[in-house]
């Protein structure tokens, strides 16, 4: 997974060092590898697996192939002496994967391609080399909103919410997200003309940004008051626009940051702590 | 973790008739059915009973599990508590009392109802609705599988979810006490059965959501009983002196159909849906506290209501016709005593036993760091998956079958469009 | 060379009691069948899984420890089966690739 060779390892050389078979991709032996990840356990490879990287496997079956793909991998290298079916080399050649077959343990495998460059003798990586779960675990998903479009408002609310059920957050939690998503997200239907939405989740904070394009908000603070409402005498009668949409989001989330250009728009975002 | 609980739940899965049509995998609300390897294979704590799979399966793959009347002999005294839509299943010229004789005749020594309760709840309802003025809107429990779906997929709507009783519980309750008091036996002595209209109904008995224990010892499917009941009801029917007076017999709203309990209720702003995806839309609005004007909803998981039930024989449209030919013969009874249901109603008589809870939520992995790991794995097969939505991996969707991937339950070889062997497996 | 002399120079956490054993060879895989078949006595083993069952599969190949990568949290059932077989685990922050860099570098040759 590491990835010790920031411009790159000619397949050939790693080749070379494991003296392994060429089993699919003889043409393509001069393409770089960046990282090489070393596993069995292939749901993993889409979790940890960087685009770019070798996949060192002891797995010789199909899914070892379709995963490497999937994780955008440029190669697999079969250990042990394994030596993959006819399916998997068609697979493989369909997508442009190469497939070697080398005679080492995972073990040994691993120190010989660690020997090139010289990296082995680096046991401190470098900054950006730092194993995965050091690194802060971050998921990002960009909507769209579309102004006056009262047909589909609440869309990406229910996204957002089905989104973080499905990771587990706590529900109470789950629904005040939903709660401010919703309000934000009317707030671009009445009185916006689009907006991109950004929920951002890591392991302690859950960040929803709506960044719309309208007319603004000529006072800020004023508009964060109960009861505030430019809403139209139509709108209300549908049921929205009791100005009690900002209040309710500075209630249910922790922070909330409104800025606000009259003539181009108005930015939320809303931050929610995760125990 | 918490050990995960067992559920139980009302059918058993004949694989050995399963032939892969793969429409019980769509029709399901909670995504709880897959094919693995060509078998079917059920995620149990999703499973909210709803019997979407009963109907949309042609060979009966799933059977329901009920009480027969064998069960019901175990009895000295047995008592019979018919669901509404008993009554709207033999046409709409048949009189109640022909039904009712038919049900002494295959072996009840008593037919209780539940209209005079439906009738008194809907004053308490009034009432709780008065009383209590935050939570809104306030939700029916008279669906077991909408209670369920709160449960597995709302669990914030647990609090929403109103903690009075339903007519069916406590017709048994009532209807064991005036059988004990009048024949004199104990009360194990006593068997109170339902005829249900729906496979969720018997998980309400069997495993009540809110981990009581029912008033009832046992369900009987109103399908299962129909053809036992069908040549008596004629039989009945054909003797029967059309001059005879109208026979005393309260039928009231009958909650069967969409709308009654909203009905019965009355006051306040009451909204009424049927069938589960309309529930699932609904609920998500009280999620993002959209709803919040609205005082009261009855939300029911079949089609037009429980005429619309897995167990039910008659086609709900003509169930329903027929119902509103019962309210309009048998719907007017003399006036209501509201004090003495509200004095009844302070005392406890409605009350649920126990509050209802959600089940457990589980992570996709054991801490949310991993989680949301997973959920990144998840998104990035789902984005090379074909997105078709074709259902031959054995999941109902991509999007799910990207999920079991990143948990590590499915295989990525098994989508067709990566490996042909798995056409083969599907089609064995 | 021995356990207790690898555990600084590559940070490794110890879950588990951890006595001081010679590590023979080390074995790298995901798979609890490859372990049972190929594993050998006194090897070091590295995995990303952290079921259970990886308690069961080390002792009876007599591993000298697992160690779990890509710093994996381990469930408390694992750990608590370990503690009961006395099978050590140990974990750390770095790849399976990472740590036979490592383990390359102090000088660590398989018997």
């Amino acid at each position: 997974m590491q990835g010790p060779h920031p411009d790159g390892l000619a397949l050939c050389r790693i080749q070379s060092a494991l003296a392994a078979d060429v089993v699919v991709g003889a043409g393509k032996m001069d393409i770089p590898v960046t990282a090489v990840y070393a596993s069995d356990l292939m749901s993993d490879v889409l979790a940890y697996g960087k685009p770019g990287s070798a996949l060192l496997t002891g797995l010789n079956s199909k899914q070892a192939a379709i995963s490497a793909y999937m994780a955008e991998f440029r190669a697999v290298i079969f250990i042990r002496g394994k030596r993959p079916a006819e399916a998997i080399c068609k697979f493989a050649e369909e997508k442009g994967l190469v497939v070697l077959s080398a005679r080492d343990d995972m073990f040994e495998a691993c120190a010989k391609i660690a020997d090139l460059d010289g990296t082995a003798a680096d046991p401190s990586p470098s900054e950006d080399l730092r194993p995965p779960m050091v690194e802060e675990e971050t998921i990002r998903y960009a909507f769209l909103i579309d102004g006056h479009d009262f047909a589909s408002a609440g869309m990406v609310s229910t996204q957002v919410k089905a989104i973080l059920k499905t990771v587990g957050v706590e529900p109470a939690l789950v629904r005040r997200v939903a709660i401010c998503t919703y309000e934000g997200e009317m707030n671009v239907v009445m009185h916006a003309d689009k907006a991109r939405t950004e929920l951002v989740l890591d392991d302690h904070e859950i960040r929803v940004v709506i960044d719309d394009e309208g007319k603004g908000i000529p006072d800020v603070t004023l508009a964060m008051q109960e009861g505030w409402t430019t809403a139209t005498d139509e709108q209300r009668a549908l049921g929205f626009g009791s100005g009690m949409g900002l209040p309710n989001i500075r209630k249910n989330a922790d922070v909330v940051d409104l800025t606000s250009v009259v003539g181009k728009g108005t930015r939320l975002e809303m931050r929610f702590r995760v125990i | 973790m918490e050990p995960e609980p067992g559920y139980y739940h009302a059918f058993s899965i004949n694989e050995d008739l399963c032939k892969g049509h793969s429409r019980c995998l769509r029709k399901c609300p909670t995504e709880a059915l897959r094919l693995r390897r060509g078998r079917i294979a059920m995620i149990s704590e999703r499973c909210i009973d709803c019997g979407e799979c009963l109907l949309a399966c042609p060979e009966g793959v799933f059977a329901p599990i009920c009480d027969s009347m064998e069960d019901v002999k175990k009895f000295r005294h047995k008592v019979v508590v018919p669901s509404p839509v008993l009554y709207a299943q033999f046409g709409a010229s048949v009189q109640p009392s022909s039904i009712r004789q038919a049900l002494l005749n295959t072996g009840f020594d008593e037919v209780a109802e539940t209209f005079y309760n439906s009738r008194a709840l809907g004053v308490v309802f009034r009432q709780y609705i008065q009383e209590n003025r935050g939570v809104r809107p306030l939700i029916s429990t008279y669906c077991p599988a909408v209670v369920r779906l709160i449960q597995v997929k709302y669990p914030n709507l647990v609090e929403n979810l109103m903690p009075i009783n339903i007519p069916r519980e406590i017709t048994a309750m009532e209807a064991r006490q005036g059988a004990v008091h009048r024949t004199g036996l104990p009360p194990e002595a006593v068997g109170v059965f339902y005829i249900a209209a729906c496979p969720s109904i018997v998980v309400s008995v069997k495993q009540p959501a809110e981990s009581g224990t029912s008033r009832f010892d046992g369900v009987l499917s109103l399908r299962n009983l129909y053809n036992a009941l069908l040549p008596d009801v004629l039989a009945l029917e054909k003797a029967a002196d059309a001059r005879a007076p109208k026979e005393s017999f309260f039928f009231g709203m009958g909650w069967s159909w969409m709308g009654q309990i909203g009905q019965a209720v009355g006051a306040g702003k009451c909204l009424s849906v049927a069938g589960l995806d309309h529930v699932v839309k609904i609920f998500d609005d009280i999620e993002s506290s959209k709803l919040r004007h609205i005082d009261f909803l009855e939300a029911l998981a079949c089609m037009q209501g429980c005429v619309g039930g897995a167990f039910a024989v008659e086609n709900p449209y003509v169930a329903r016709a027929n119902i509103i030919h019962l309210q309009q013969q048998y719907g007017q009874d003399r006036e209501v005593d509201t004090e003495a249901i509200l004095q009844r109603y302070r005392a406890g008589h409605y009350a649920m036993d126990l509050p209802i809870k959600p089940r457990p939520t589980r992570m996709l992995d054991i801490d949310l760091p991993t989680s949301i790991k997973r959920m990144k794995q998840k998104e990035r097969v789902f984005a090379k998956l074909p997105q078709k939505d074709c259902g031959l991996c054995g999941a109902p969707t991509c999007e799910a079958f990207a999920r079991d991937c990143a948990l590590g339950e499915a295989d990525l070889t098994d989508c067709v469009f990566f490996s042909e062997e798995a056409v083969h497996v599907r089609t064995r | 060379m021995k356990l207790q002399d690898m555990i600084s120079p590559l940070e490794l956490k110890a879950l588990t009691h951890v006595e001081d054993k010679e590590v023979e060879g080390i074995f790298i895989s995901d798979m609890l069948s490859d372990v049972m078949s190929s594993a050998k006595a006194g090897d070091l083993w590295l995995t990303v899984q952290t079921h259970k069952n990886i308690v069961s599969a080390a002792n009876l190949v007599d591993m000298a420890a697992i160690v779990v990568t890509h710093g994996k949290s381990v469930p408390k059932e694992t750990v608590d089966l370990a503690d009961r077989f006395h099978v050590a685990i140990l974990s750390c922050d770095g790849s399976n690739f990472e740590l036979s860099a490592k383990l390359h570098a102090i000088g660590f040759r398989p018997r």
